[in-house]
């Protein structure tokens, strides 16, 4: 009779380069590790680097989910390594980078740098009319439930996983991704922004953006943080759409 | 002018002038010809199916299309006609429609990565609208150009003959499941895409899938009612 607490012996494929060594060449390098109880794929890598590799490079901060560091690819789906259970994984689990973003070295992306550029493209900030900042007057108070709808939307992390899920991201660089969609969805509720439909046209009414997604959807089902992608997508699409064909 | 100013103005002069409303468009209307082109389908499918009520009742359809209970005369011409529009509509959706494809090796390379290590079902229902799209492209030509050329033999004895004694039978059998796969498929993006109806995607699915299924036992339904008829005829 076998031992139903034993814990399995997991197998980690992890793809090794380092694009500022000279010489190095992309490879999966094989670790095995004992399992453990609520053992994530951050506690596993760390294992790994702290008692077999101390070369392995990943990325992490937070290890709850928040920073959205420890996006890579697990078994070729993305997901952050801090919320991934290797319980829910079978025993040999593959890692990759993420795909799109610039590789640092090992599963470490530099994701910032993509998501500035971004924010620049897509101005992401609130714009508000010529001359009505005034840092001495007090806010205008906001609907709750809109300022939930907000928070709702700002709750991304940027971790990158949408836009590595994304079909559309892998075969054209210059495609905003879901995360690009979103922002704007947020800034668009934003009642201290004025900007209008025919604004957020010129930023996201082309192939690059809105028009580009082909609804394949996987951005929302990998979602660390759940976020409504779908909806927001499609609701955007209304309105830019809109814009368009007026 | 210094030459920083120079571009500065050439910046801000980008910046001003609007942008394009042609994206808009191109993608709406590759939507509507896309849901025109489905309700057709679903017209001509159960269409079809008169033959399963018998030949009379096939009969009945094609002079009804041909002008027959209007003019007081049948005039094929009016299903070239009808067809003919079909095909541009037809060209239309397909032509706004490779927009989204792989455009070189290297995106094609990248898709087909994708696809492989992702395992999503959305993802890999569109490389099958793809496939399915494609293969249109050649099952559809011909099946039009029969319409077009030949209306006047649309009926229940003209078209019996042509699936069995020309062989129509086999186009038949890969067109209808490959149309349907296609339709289903591009149905479902379309209401996830623009968000209407309301429906959740696993609401979604059943009503997809079981409409396109049964349109799929209908068309199978009618083909051997045809097949039949041809092999008596043939007798």
């Amino acid at each position: 009779m076998t031992d139903q607490t034993a814990h399995r012996k997991l197998s980690f494929r992890i793809l090794r380069y380092n694009p500022q060594e000279n010489g190095s060449t992309p490879r999966l390098q094989r670790y095995e590790l004992e399992e453990a109880d609520g053992m994530t794929l951050f506690i596993a890598l760390n294992e790994i680097r702290e008692q077999q590799d101390p070369s392995l490079q990943f990325d992490f901060v937070c290890r709850a989910g928040i920073c959205g560091s420890c996006g890579m690819m697990i078994n070729g789906r993305p997901g952050l390594a801090c919320r991934t259970l290797t319980r829910n994984l079978p025993p040999e689990i593959t890692l990759a980078p993420l795909p799109i973003f610039e590789l640092i070295g090992d599963l470490s992306v530099n994701t910032g740098r993509w998501m500035r550029d971004l924010g620049e493209r897509l101005e992401t900030w609130v714009h508000m009319k010529a001359g009505e900042l005034d840092l001495g007057h007090i806010e205008e108070t906001m609907d709750p439930d809109l300022a939930e709808q907000i928070y709702l939307l700002d709750r991304c992390i940027e971790c990158g996983c949408c836009v590595a899920a994304c079909g559309t991201a892998r075969m054209r660089e210059d495609f905003v991704g879901a995360v690009g969609l979103s922002k704007i969805a947020r800034f668009r509720l934003d009642p201290r922004d004025a900007r209008t439909d025919a604004d957020y046209y010129e930023l996201i009414g082309d192939d690059d953006g809105v028009f580009g997604c082909m609804s394949l959807l996987a951005c929302h089902d990998v979602c660390p943080k759940n976020l409504p992608l779908k909806t927001q997508i499609a609701f955007l699409r209304r309105k830019i759409a809109a814009v368009g064909i007026k | 002018m210094k030459g920083s100013d120079q571009l500065a103005d050439v910046a801000a002069a980008t910046r001003r002038a609007p942008r394009d409303r042609l994206p808009a468009l191109l993608d709406v209307v590759q939507s509507i010809s896309g849901l025109a082109l489905v309700m057709f389908l679903g017209m001509h499918l159960l269409l079809d199916a008169a033959i399963l009520i018998g030949p009379s009742a096939a009969d009945a359809v094609a002079r009804a299309f041909e002008g027959q209970y209007l003019f007081g005369t049948a005039h094929p011409w009016i299903v070239s006609l009808a067809a003919l529009a079909l095909l541009t509509l037809i060209v239309v959706h397909a032509v706004l429609a490779l927009r989204k494809l792989p455009h070189s090796t290297r995106e094609y390379v990248a898709f087909r990565h994708h696809l492989r290590g992702i395992n999503h079902g959305d993802t890999r229902l569109w490389w099958w609208q793809v496939v399915t799209g494609m293969a249109l492209f050649f099952l559809i030509a011909p099946h039009l150009y029969i319409v077009i050329t030949q209306p006047e033999t649309i009926g229940a004895s003209a078209s019996a003959h042509r699936v069995v004694a020309e062989r129509a039978w086999v186009l038949y059998a890969i067109l209808l499941p490959v149309v349907l796969l296609h339709a289903a498929a591009g149905t479902y993006r379309m209401v996830v895409k623009w968000g209407w109806p309301k429906l959740s995607r696993v609401r979604l699915r059943p009503w997809v899938w079981g409409i396109a299924g049964a349109y799929c036992v209908l068309g199978l339904a009618a083909l051997v009612a045809y097949t039949i008829l041809g092999l008596r005829l043939t007798e």
